[in-house]
Order: structure tokens, then C-alpha cells, then sequence
């Protein structure tokens, strides 16, 4: 009793206090015994000390009876404030839980909003459930591998458009559009613009109706549509200076004049698939400018190109309106080998992204359930520090309704506190989530609304009410009488098994995301281990975009001005100071080509050799060296290769040699494309062309003089490659200076870039496991701490009988993580089933690897056992006489 | 009441400090309301109600060994201005309470 009455006076006042406190009993109990007996001085002194039980848990001393009861307060309201008084007595208890449950709730909050900001949210369309886009696929592109990406990505034709638009009943209106770039020039430098082509349909159909202005009439679209532009918000602002008379006047786009007619409001995205595939791009919405549908295309344009919505009849359904497009294009006999398929708007944009974002809401998932479990640890372990306390208050007259409306108010104080924190931390993470660059599309859309943070209050009071009510449901289980008499009498059981099923649960959670994690980074390390075919360190890049007709506006004109161009800058690149050597070549890898061509080995026609689609690029002599791709047979191109109009020499990759000529040299073999035949003068090395993940596939390299089209430089140096970058601008510029420059950047960036988001996941998992790991241990140290708290007397016991502290912490530590070697063990199975789901995102490792599950087992393990040890070295603060003496 | 009201067990332990003259414990106060009143309060009451009127600001107090060669403690309390001020307006209000009343309680007895 006298142990309790310390504990209670310490719970209020601290431990010097309530020792100040027991020597002024036993001073007065000394008192009473000189003055009336001994035998009335110890009556007395059992009275004190239920007295002292009785007022320091009923509330009578400190004022607290007289003053609150007199108050009138509320019941709720006097039990927040006994509930805030407790939680500001316990502040490590407190702080663990808020914490706790914070982090997870703020985790899983963010990636909540990002889901629904990017997957859950409608497209910023007018009433977007009745629109559809309308495309073509082609099955027999699903299995080739270098057009697989395009198989159902097949566009409408212009006269597909027409047609559909003047015969369908199921839709109520059609629009199309169509990406491109435009050079806008005098106003301010020239610049490269993404640019669209509109339907005089599209902007009516999707509700975007400009803010100054008009856009385009039916009549102003098609082959010979007049010279109209509707501009975008941002390029009005920052070229125009938000001039409201720039309406009505002229601009000039490719060296041509065009009048505005509009200017469109703030963050107009029209989603273009086709972008995105050509460029390798996520999000490719926003449009600087507008022109009409197909204004310089001939008649009978027949590029598949133009991206359709359509928006549905009221009563239409998407099957009835598929069957309709499909009868009127067949009927057209247009589309034999197309079969089409009608998507969501959204669909169109999310399609792909829904598998990592699923990784990032389980994993966040996962960790709000850490959170919860290791908060339910605390709370529980909490609820067996106060049973005896509960107990007393019971057996001296407390109601049990009022005890667990008591205890609920506090879970109650725990929980709010924890969602609060939460909603703080989800506008952080939500931040830097956005601030890491994920490659995610839609990213604008992703903004915290009050369902996700209703969602995080809700989550937060569920969790701390559900545990918190423990206590209560306790004392249902127990005996008062039982209770009173263990209290303070070595383990108790009940709660304290529950407490290590919770925290082997948790750390099994853990041991889950561990795994994910190991296995991401594993996968993400395999990937950084695959040789692209190139050398990326020391090589520096630059691209030009040359604005059509800028050296003439016939072909052949066009394409000497382009190699004049090119040979002039290529000398002034290899005179630059530290470059090794340059080359030009049409395209990159990473994010390299989507498309083939076709080409006929061994002859030039159909009928004289096999036909067969390869990747093609033109690059020019140098190329390969600056890459530092290996030349394997025969020579690199020359200046002198680049004259043969009807043909030429290429050189081809291992993989087309190897393909294709099995077994012999392809050296001085004929290669057909367009009815030229091309002679093979080299084999180089294969190089992976848009992810490192990819299978290196057949590769025609041809000269960069048959090129009339836009171009990268690469260079390498015996410096910094980021020094180079701005240098190449300079040297482009000096011989050209209207000519307008893209991806200015180094060859292992772009590299890099590829596989951003595969280390994107990683970091972010990786992330999720490291906050799991630090609650985890939170909750061991909190469990071991709590158990030497409990078996003071029997550790006391045993040091006095002269065991030696060391084995006592060991033995003390042992109990908890025998615990957790149950939760690594459940991890360990948890992750063999998890990881199944995960295959896809895995690279060069399996999802059973056992180096990755030993290895974080042994991690978890080792944390674990130091969290324990440290939490058990309490145990050297026993002191053996003082438990003797309170026996 | 109102908030900073005292409770009786309060007010007599706040009269007790004040006559006890910078010797007051929970000893001390528990032995001289015993003395006076013919009651025993609880000394974890007094001991609780000692501290709690030191943070109302009515009392303070310090440590003092228990003697010389002593490593013992003991914490004594002495009332401050404000704990007077509050005495002095307990006193009035019951007296004002009092008044008038005197005649028909001893008649009664």
C-alpha cells in the first residue's frame, strides 16, 4: 500500500516529493506513537495511507473536489482537463503516441492525396463522364517489340475525323487535336513552342471557353483553314505582357503570320498521348499555342495522328457508341486491320501510373498500420501501469462507466492531438513529395482537400480510441480484488501478452517493407550495373530544333543547308577547348526512338530479299567514338560516305548482325530501305535505346547526311561535361543563331533521368521502411523498458541474491525479442507473399532473393537487439535494498 | 465561487501557515489543526494542499535540512502578501456572513 501511495504522490508531485512525503508520515506515524501507543499509531498510519489512496485518485485534495465540483463544469469537459493534466504527467508517454501516430497518419495522408490528385480526380473537362477519346490499335504491333508501345495508340486520320463527325448519332459532338511545335519569332528571341492543332469543335466540346476572345469557327479548320492562332494563358503572359490587344493582331509562326483570335484561360491541358509516346513524356498537356486542324496539311493528309474526343449521347452507352465508330470507319473502308476502343479521358493519363502509385499508398498503408500497432503498444502497455490505479479507484466506489469514459477522454486527447499532427505533416510531405520531381503526370491536380483530411482525423481517433478503451476492457477480465493484490507484484499477464502480439504484428509490418525496399534498391542497382553500349561519363549534349523550311523550303535544299549547318558546328565544337571529339546523330538514346523502319536484307525490294523492322539513326562520322561505342567489324562513317544519293553504306548493331547474318560477317552486305540498297561498312556494339531495362533490338545506322531534320550534338571532354553544355550553346549559336536549343545536358544525366523512376519508388519505400524501422524500435525500447518497470521486485530479488547485472539486461532483453524473432519471422513470410505482387517493378532479382530477406532480417534483428539492450540496461538502476525494504 | 475559492481544508491549512510562523509542515499544520479544530485531516491532504496553495501564489516555500549533520530535507512554508490579501477576504465575507446572526445560534444552543 505504501509502495502505491509513493506512486500515486509521484505521478503527481515527482519522486522527491512523494519521499519528502513518506518521511513526514513516518515522522508523524513516530508521533502518534510516543503520544498514544503504538497500536494506535499504527492504526493511524493505515488510515493515512488509505486516506492518501483514497483522496490523492478520488480527486479530494488539491482543491480539485471543492473547486471543480463548485464549478459546475461539464463532465466531458472536467475529464479533458484530468485527461490533459494526465497525458502533461506523462510527457514521453504522450509525446510517442502523438508522434507515432502523426508520422502515419501524415504518410499515408500524403500519398492518399497524390492518388487522388492523379488517379481519383476527374480531368478538368465540362462534365467529363460523358467524354470519351477515341483510338485505333493494331494488334499485329503488340508483339513487336519496337512498335509495341505504339500498338493502341493508333490516331484518326483527318478524313476519319469528317466522316465521323458528319454520321454518328451516338455522340453529340466530335473534336480532334494534334501536337506539334511552331517557332514563334518577333516577339522577343525565337523561340521553339509546343504548339496544337484544334477542331473548330475541340474547345466547344470540352467546355474551355477563352478569356479573351474567341477560338476557332466551324469553316476555320482543315487543308487551307486561315492563318488563325488562339494563344495559351502562360505564353500571353510572358512573351505578351498580358496585352489585351495583342487580340486581333498578328503573330508569326514558322516565318508565317498569323492573327490571334483568343487567348485561353489559366492551365488549359489538353492531354496529348501522342506526345507523351513521341517525347518520352508524362504530362504533355499544356500548349503555348493553337492553330487550326491540318492548316498546312494537303488533302487526303493521311498520318493516323489526330487525337479524338467524343462526347456521349445522354442513353449512349461506351459499348453502343464503339459499335457505331466502328461500322461507319469500316463502312468507309478506311480501317480493315484497326480495331478501336473508346477510353475515359482520365484512363488515357493514369493508365500506367496506377501500379506505382498502388506500391506507394500499400507502403504507406503498411506504415499507418505500424503506426497504429505501435501506438496500440504504448497505450497497452500504458493500461498495465494503471491497472492497479484503476483498480484502486474502483474498489474505492468509482463507477466503471465513469472510469472508462475517463479513459476514453484521454485516448480521445491522444487522438486528436495525433491527427493534428498528421494534417500538419501531409501539406509537408505533400510538398516534398512534389519538390523530389517524381515522374507522375497530373501532378498540378494534386491538392489536399477536406475529404483526405477528414479521412486523417478519422483514421487518427479510430486508432487511439480502439486501443486507448484496453484499459477498461481490462478490468472486465480482472478481479479487483486479484488486482489490488498484484499491484506492484513482478508481471502481470493479460495486457502484457497482447503487448508482445502487437509488437511481434509490427515488427513482422516492418520487416515487409524492409524487404520491398531491399529488393527495389537491389533492383535499382542491377539496373545501374547494365552497360548501355555507351560510355555516358564525359559526354555533353545539346539538341537543335530546326523550324521547318528555316534552310529552304524544298527537300534537297533543305537537307545541304541542314549538313552545312552541321558540319560547321561540328568543327566549332572539336576546336573547342578539352573536346576529344563530336558527333551529330537524329535522336538519343533516353529516351531514344518508339518507331522502326523497314528494310530488306540482302536486296532492295519485297521480292529479293526478307523484310524486316529494325531501329534506324542517322549519325554522323565521330558519333560512335564520342559515344564510346565500340566499333566490332569494319570502320565508322566518313565525310566522304555522304554523297550516294541512291544508296550509301550503313553500319549495324551486334544484335542485327548476329540476327541477321548468323554465323558470317554482314560486311559488304545489301541492306534495302526505300528501294536504295545500302551496303554494311560496320558493326557496332549494341546500345540500349530507351530504358536500361530493354533488350538491345536490331539497329540500322546510316549517314547523318540523310538526315533533313533536327539534331544532337554530342561531345566528349577530358573535363566536366557541365562545363562543356553552355559552350556547345555558344558554338551553335555562332553559326546559326536562329536556331532555337533544347536539352541542353550531359549524357549521364539523361541516363540517370531513364531510370528516375525506378529510384523515385526505391527512395520512397526505402523511405516508408526507415520510418517503420524507427517506430518498431520505438515500440521495442518501449516494451523492454516496461517490463523492467514491472519486474523490479524480481530483478531486485535476484541481484541481492547475487546475479550479475550483464546477465539480467540479456535476460530482460531476451523476452522482447524473442517476441521479435516471431515478427521477423512472420515478416519473412509476409514478404514471400507480398513481393509476389511486386514483380513488375523488379529488375534483375527475384522476388524471393535471399541475400535481400537475410539481410533484413539481420538489420531488424540487430536494431531490435540494441533497442532491447538499451532499454534493459534500466535494469542496473534497480536498487536491491530499497525493493527489500518495501517487501 | 469563484475559480481561486478555497476549499476548507484550504483555508485552515492557509490560517495554520500563517500561526505556525515559518515552521509550518505537513507535521506541523496536521498536529496544530488537530490542536485546534479536534479534527484530523489527512496528511497527504495537507501535504497536497500545501503545495497546491504555493501555486495559487498564496504561500511559498524552501528546503531546510532536518538538522545540521542531516542529508534530509524538509520543506517549510510561509504565507506571502497575497495569501493575507486572501485571508483578509475570507475573513470579510464571513463575516459579513456572520453578522446578525449571533443572537438567534446562541439562543438556539
Amino acid at each position: 500500500m505504501r509502495a502505491l501511495v509513493r506512486w500515486l504522490l509521484a505521478r503527481r508531485l515527482g519522486s522527491g516529493e512523494a519521499d519528502r512525503f513518506l518521511e513526514e508520515l513516518d515522522e508523524l506515524h513516530s508521533r502518534k506513537c510516543t503520544t498514544e501507543g503504538a497500536e494506535a499509531g499504527d492504526r493511524w498510519l493505515k488510515l493515512e495511507l488509505r486516506r492518501a489512496i483514497w483522496s490523492g485518485l478520488g480527486g479530494r485534495f488539491v482543491g480539485k473536489g471543492t473547486r471543480e465540483r463548485g464549478s459546475g463544469s461539464p463532465g466531458f469537459l472536467r475529464d479533458f482537463r484530468f485527461g490533459l493534466r494526465t497525458l502533461r504527467r506523462r510527457p514521453l508517454f504522450a509525446l510517442l503516441v502523438v508522434g507515432t501516430l502523426g508520422l502515419g497518419i501524415g504518410a499515408s495522408t500524403t500519398v492518399f492525396t497524390l492518388v487522388d490528385g492523379i488517379l481519383l480526380k476527374d480531368m478538368a473537362y465540362e462534365r467529363p463522364g460523358e467524354l470519351v477519346t477515341i483510338w485505333g490499335t493494331w494488334p499485329s504491333w503488340r508483339d513487336d517489340p519496337l512498335l509495341q508501345e505504339a500498338w493502341d495508340k493508333i490516331g484518326l486520320r483527318w478524313d476519319d475525323y469528317t466522316t465521323l463527325r458528319d454520321e454518328t448519332r451516338a455522340f453529340s459532338g466530335i473534336g480532334a487535336h494534334r501536337s506539334g511545335t511552331l517557332t514563334l519569332t518577333g516577339a522577343g528571341d525565337p523561340v521553339r513552342i509546343e504548339s496544337g492543332e484544334a477542331t473548330a469543335s475541340l474547345f466547344p466540346l470540352l467546355g474551355i471557353r477563352p478569356v479573351l476572345g474567341r477560338t476557332f469557327l466551324p469553316g476555320e479548320e482543315g487543308p487551307g483553314a486561315p492563318h488563325l492562332a488562339v494563344l495559351g494563358y502562360e505564353l500571353w503572359q510572358s512573351r505578351f505582357g498580358a496585352d489585351s490587344t495583342v487580340v486581333g493582331r498578328s503573330v508569326t509562326l514558322n516565318g508565317e503570320p498569323f492573327e490571334v483570335i483568343g487567348i485561353l484561360p489559366r492551365g488549359v491541358r489538353i492531354h496529348s498521348t501522342l506526345y507523351n509516346l513521341f517525347n518520352s513524356s508524362i504530362d504533355g498537356g499544356e500548349r503555348a499555342v493553337w492553330v487550326p486542324a491540318n492548316w498546312n496539311r494537303p488533302e487526303g493528309y493521311g498520318s493516323r495522328d489526330l487525337e479524338t474526343f467524343g462526347r456521349l449521347r445522354p442513353g449512349v452507352g461506351t459499348e453502343e457508341a464503339l459499335a457505331e465508330v466502328t461500322r461507319i470507319m469500316k463502312d468507309n473502308g478506311r480501317h480493315e486491320d484497326t480495331v478501336f476502343r473508346l477510353t475515359p479521358p482520365r484512363e488515357e493519363v493514369v493508365a500506367g501510373y496506377r501500379p506505382p502509385l498502388f506500391l506507394l499508398l500499400g507502403a504507406s498503408g503498411l506504415l499507418l498500420l505500424i503506426a497504429c500497432g505501435n501506438a496500440a503498444t504504448l497505450l497497452l502497455g500504458e493500461a498495465i501501469d494503471r491497472r492497479g490505479e484503476i483498480s484502486t479507484r474502483v474498489a474505492l466506489g468509482a463507477g466503471r462507466r465513469r472510469i472508462a469514459q475517463q479513459l476514453l477522454t484521454e485516448s480521445l486527447i491522444l487522438g486528436l492531438a495525433g491527427s493534428l499532427v498528421g494534417m500538419i505533416l501531409t501539406p509537408l510531405g505533400v510538398r516534398s513529395f512534389l519538390a523530389l520531381g517524381p515522374s507522375l503526370p497530373r501532378l498540378q491536380n494534386v491538392e489536399i482537400n477536406q475529404g483526405v483530411l477528414l479521412a486523417a482525423a478519422l483514421t487518427g481517433l479510430a486508432c487511439a480510441l480502439l486501443f486507448g478503451f484496453a484499459p477498461a476492457l481490462l478490468q472486465h477480465k480482472h478481479s479487483i480484488h486479484a488486482l489490488l493484490q498484484r499491484e506492484g507484484r513482478g508481471r502481470l499477464g493479460g495486457g502484457g501478452k497482447a503487448q508482445t502480439l502487437l509488437l511481434a504484428g509490427e515488427l513482422g509490418l516492418t520487416m515487409v517493407l524492409l524487404i520491398s525496399a531491399g529488393l527495389l534498391a537491389r533492383s535499382l542497382e542491377e539496373l545501374g550495373r547494365v552497360n548501355p553500349g555507351f560510355r555516358a561519363e564525359g559526354v555533353a549534349t545539346i539538341r537543335t530544333q530546326i523550324p521547318s523550311d528555316h534552310f529552304g523550303s524544298d527537300d534537297e535544299t533543305s537537307r545541304e543547308g541542314i549538313g552545312l549547318f552541321r558540319r560547321q558546328v561540328l568543327e566549332r565544337v572539336r576546336a573547342l577547348p578539352g573536346v576529344l571529339v563530336a558527333g551529330a546523330v537524329d535522336g538519343l538514346p533516353f529516351p531514344g526512338l518508339v518507331s522502326g523502319s523497314t528494310f530488306i536484307i540482302g536486296g532492295t525490294t519485297r521480292s529479293s530479299g526478307d523484310q524486316i523492322t529494325a531501329r534506324d539513326h542517322a549519325v554522323s562520322p565521330g558519333y560512335f567514338e564520342t559515344m564510346g561505342i565500340p566499333i566490332l567489324a569494319g570502320r565508322d562513317f566518313t565525310e566522304a560516305d555522304q554523297v550516294q544519293d541512291d544508296g550509301g553504306v550503313v553500319v549495324v548493331n551486334e544484335t542485327m548482325a548476329r540476327q541477321y547474318w548468323p554465323g558470317t560477317s554482314p560486311l559488304g552486305n545489301i541492306v534495302g530501305r526505300g528501294g536504295n540498297p545500302y551496303r554494311v561498312v560496320g558493326v557496332v556494339g549494341d546500345v540500349r535505346e530507351r530504358h536500361l531495362s530493354e533488350e538491345p533490338l536490331p539497329m540500322v545506322y546510316r549517314h547523318a547526311s540523310i538526315s533533313g531534320g533536327s539534331f544532337s550534338i554530342v561531345a566528349r571532354t577530358t573535363g566536366s561535361p557541365d562545363v562543356l553544355v553552355p559552350l556547345l550553346r555558344d558554338a551553335v549559336q555562332a553559326v546559326d543563331p536562329g536556331i532555337p536549343l533544347t536539352q541542353e545536358t550531359t549524357m549521364e544525366a539523361l541516363v540517370a533521368a531513364s531510370s528516375g523512376a525506378e529510384r523515385f519508388r526505391a527512395f520512397l519505400v526505402t523511405g516508408f521502411g526507415a520510418l517503420a524501422t524507427l517506430l518498431a524500435l520505438v515500440g521495442v525500447f518501449g516494451v523492454t523498458a516496461r517490463s523492467v518497470a514491472h519486474r523490479t521486485r524480481e530483478l531486485g530479488i535476484r541481484m541481492a541474491l547475487g546475479a550479475e547485472s550483464r546477465g539480467l539486461i540479456r535476460m530482460t532483453a531476451m523476452t522482447t525479442l524473442r517476441a521479435g524473432m516471431v515478427g521477423i519471422a512472420l515478416g519473412l513470410a509476409g514478404g514471400l507473399w507480398v513481393t509476389r505482387f511486386l514483380t513488375s517493378f523488379f529488375f534483375g532479382t527475384r522476388p524471393w532473393d535471399g541475400e535481400t530477406y537475410g539481410a533484413a532480417a539481420l538489420l531488424l534483428g540487430a536494431l531490435c537487439a540494441g533497442a532491447a539492450a538499451l532499454a534493459a540496461r534500466r535494469v542496473t538502476r534497480v536498487e536491491p535494498m530499497r525493493v527489500l525494504r518495501e517487501e | 465561487m469563484s475559480r481561486d475559492a478555497l476549499g476548507d481544508l484550504e483555508h485552515q491549512v492557509l490560517l495554520t501557515t500563517l500561526r505556525l510562523r515559518g515552521e509550518a509542515y505537513s507535521v506541523s499544520v496536521v498536529l496544530e489543526i488537530e490542536e485546534r479544530t479536534h479534527r484530523s485531516p489527512a496528511q497527504s491532504a495537507v501535504f497536497i494542499a500545501l503545495r497546491r496553495l504555493e501555486e495559487k501564489g498564496l504561500l511559498r516555500s524552501h528546503l531546510e535540512k532536518k538538522s545540521p549533520d542531516s542529508g534530509q530535507t524538509r520543506r517549510y512554508f510561509e504565507i506571502t502578501p497575497a495569501g493575507l490579501e486572501k485571508l483578509r477576504e475570507m475573513r470579510e465575507s464571513l463575516l459579513g456572513l456572520w453578522d446578525g446572526i449571533s443572537a438567534e445560534l446562541d439562543g438556539a444552543s
